[in-house]
């Protein structure tokens, strides 16, 4: 009877172990198997972007006249500044990098004329670059988002084009119908940050 | 009237000082350093406003905007210390110029986003216990993640030198308890051999510009300290060189319209190495000037060595007066690389060279014509011209004659004819004998016996029996066709100081008497004409 009593208690701890390694074994795959579809969401999302900034070129040069636009379809950059050489050499006014989790955009000047020594800072700049987003990329922002977006950026940006502010209050946050949008400073350019 | 004045002269001198102002805010750089920069692809002002620094651009080596006073108050980290002896800058001033307080700021200014550049001749605040190559170097999270980080550099060449070049340290004086930061020493150590995940990649060494590691110790009273250490750069003593071949000295003869100098010119690049390659080359250019006027360039990418030959025209047209004239020959060259911070390699390559433009020679017989000469039985001399036909005219020749004849030459001179020395007369390179028989006063008349022995250059009837070797089978129709080239009848006139020559052609056949019967009168062009014939007085007045 004991020895049976052992073989049972051997023959249940063997089935426990099964359902242990395929409960494992099913997890694994369930989670691999999100994990691939997430994956593959965003990946369609960045060859959606990819292939409409190609697709559009012409119309994102437009977007940005008066500057010199490069856009570096396997880089996934745009960048926007005074000549094709200080943009090689990372002189940009803005640069716009698509991620595979988020769209960054860097804003080194926030002024657009050619000739302009002054780095004043107006609306329309700012007015300017929120609209040129929302048709580049389609994010289908409403005037509600445009405003929050804008008032965001004008803050940051004067915040930080006061001459000399050492410390600047960073990483700031808000929320629009689609999008979680994050600013923030880093080496003195302010970077928006918006994810889906 | 006096009101007027006051106001003349607040208009002149408010302009005097809208002038001036500009000046100072807008032309601070100089032109050389502005093409540097425009060459390049370095903006001239930053987000700030601020203007690029050009001295310290020329002192420190690096792309500055602002200038280290200015961060005075402003930035709350920068500061001045004294360095009696070396220090590059003055207190409250510029470069340092012999006078003032010498030493350095730990700022130098800020780059293109506004951020703090620091100055690497900032004396440290702690001089190391021992040498670099017996510090105890401590693990540094993300030390080793960052030599995997592929944008702080361009090329594979860059981690590899960073890798296993000598790191360096100020030279350290244990007795004086100092360190000289403007002396930048080997200890025998490298990245590698600290040990990756000890050392932060911090920026990677260019051509021309040195490259840093960031690093952790622990010294004897077990306190952590922090250094910086460099790296040399990958090609210090890279160069570009201008080509330059040409010549000294040109001379423009006095029977030329221009003279083609060639002009050879190019650069090349020197001190290269395993790590330095010309493949980091962005654009290489070279241009040559004369009398500062670009007249050409060559430029390329990713090669040493260019060369290019142009042809440089001096034409009498420009160059009129006989004498010498001095050209400035300049060939100036520049590189850079895809390292933007290596700034522009620059050669420039002088010489001057010399043509002289000798007096432009004076054609003295203006004009010359020839034609046939007979004597008629009064032994009066007369002319008609030569016999044209459509051979004879299609090369340009003046018609033909029969050899053992005679030609008449009149030359007309725009000097008196007593100034001819001598003259002489060639046909087909051979001397004839020639004879004058009639001078005017600015014209000659030469009487030339065409030699008997003067090949045919047409066929004639002669011609063409010896040639089938009978005179059965002839055929009539080939009588006048072309055999040879027209023959070149060439009349040198020898002045006093000078000579000038004229050239005529002719085409000849055999003599008369061995063609009696059969002169070809259906192939010419002038009929009416060699009927007619004038005397050489006549002639003269034509």
């Amino acid at each position: 009877m004991t020895k049976n009593k052992y073989l049972l208690i051997i023959v249940y701890a063997f089935i426990l172990i099964i359902i242990l390694n395929l409960y494992s074994y099913i997890s694994r795959t369930l989670i691999s198997s999100k994990n691939v579809l997430r994956k593959n969401e965003i990946k369609n999302n960045i060859n959606h972007y990819k292939e409409y900034i190609k697709t559009n070129s012409k119309y994102i040069l437009e977007c940005f006249e008066k500057r010199v636009v490069t856009i570096d379809d396997n880089e996934r950059k745009i960048l926007i500044g005074n000549t094709k050489k200080e943009i090689d050499n990372g002189y940009y006014d803005i640069s716009i990098d698509i991620n595979e989790e988020y769209i960054k955009i860097y804003i080194n000047k926030l002024f657009k004329d050619f000739d302009s020594k002054k780095n004043i800072y107006e609306d329309k700049y700012v007015e300017d670059i929120v609209k040129n987003l929302n048709k580049i990329f389609d994010f289908q922002f409403n005037i509600t988002d445009e405003n929050k977006l804008k008032q965001l950026i004008i803050k940051q940006y004067v915040s930080i084009r006061q001459k000399y502010v050492e410390n600047v209050e960073n990483s700031q946050q808000i929320i629009l119908k689609s999008f979680n949008v994050l600013s923030y400073v880093r080496n003195n350019i302010l970077i928006i940050e918006i994810r889906g | 009237m006096k009101y007027m004045n006051v106001k003349l002269s607040i208009f002149i001198i408010s302009f005097i000082i809208i002038i001036f102002n500009y000046n100072c805010t807008y032309a601070s750089i100089s032109e050389n350093f502005k093409f540097i920069i425009d060459t390049i692809g370095v903006p001239r002002y930053n987000v700030y406003n601020d203007e690029i620094n050009e001295e310290i651009y020329s002192i420190y080596n690096v792309f500055v905007y602002s200038n280290p006073n200015a961060l005075v108050g402003k930035i709350s980290i920068q500061r001045f210390k004294n360095v009696d002896n070396m220090g590059n800058w003055t207190l409250e001033g510029g470069g340092y110029k012999g006078y003032g307080i010498r030493g350095e700021y730990y700022l130098l200014g800020t780059n293109y986003s506004g951020e703090p550049i620091h100055n690497v001749y900032f004396p440290a605040d702690y001089v190391p216990e021992t040498t670099p190559d017996k510090w105890n170097y401590q693990y540094i999270q993300g030390a080793y993640e960052s030599w995997q980080d592929s944008t702080k550099y361009k090329y594979i060449d860059q981690l590899n030198f960073m890798k296993n070049t000598g790191l360096l340290f100020d030279e350290i004086n244990f007795q004086t308890n100092t360190s000289n930061s403007y002396n930048l020493i080997p200890y025998n150590i490298t990245a590698n051999s600290i040990g990756l995940d000890k050392v932060v990649l911090n920026t990677c060494s260019t051509w021309k510009t040195m490259g840093v590691v960031d690093i952790k110790r622990k010294n004897n009273k077990g306190q952590i300290r922090y250094a910086i250490l460099a790296t040399t750069p990958m090609a210090a003593s890279a160069q570009i060189k201008s080509k330059l071949n040409i010549s000294d000295k040109y001379i423009l003869d006095s029977d030329k319209i221009d003279i083609n100098i060639p002009i050879g010119f190019g650069c090349e690049v020197i001190n290269l190495n395993n790590y330095a390659k010309k493949e980091h080359i962005k654009e290489i250019c070279s241009i040559v000037y004369i009398n500062n006027k670009e007249v050409a360039r060559i430029s390329g990418s990713k090669t040493v060595n260019m060369d290019k030959i142009i042809n440089f025209a001096v034409s009498r047209n420009e160059y009129e007066s006989p004498k010498t004239y001095e050209f400035q020959v300049r060939v100036s060259s520049y590189l850079y690389t895809e390292f933007y911070v290596d700034g522009l390699l620059q050669n420039m390559l002088e010489k001057t060279i010399y043509v002289e433009v000798k007096p432009k020679k004076q054609n003295l017989v203006t004009n010359g014509s020839i034609k046939l000469l007979k004597q008629t039985n009064t032994n009066l001399w007369v002319v008609s011209p030569l016999v044209q036909t459509y051979e004879t005219r299609n090369v340009s020749s003046q018609g033909f004659v029969e050899a053992g004849k005679h030609i008449a030459l009149k030359l007309d001179l725009n000097t008196s004819y007593k100034d001819v020395v001598n003259l002489e007369v060639y046909i087909n390179g051979s001397i004839v004998e020639s004879k004058n028989i009639k001078t005017f006063e600015n014209s000659v008349i030469l009487d030339i016996k065409v030699p008997n022995i003067l090949e045919c250059t047409l066929m004639s009837w002669n011609y063409l029996r010896d040639k089938i070797g009978n005179y059965f089978n002839i055929n009539f129709d080939m009588i006048g066709n072309r055999i040879r080239e027209a023959n070149i009848l060439k009349v040198v006139v020898y002045f006093k100081n000078s000579s000038s020559s004229m050239e005529f052609k002719f085409d000849s056949i055999d003599e008369y008497n061995k063609n009696f019967n059969y002169i070809f009168n259906n192939r010419v062009l002038n009929f009416n004409e060699i009927k007619s014939e004038i005397t050489l007085d006549e002639w003269y007045k034509i």
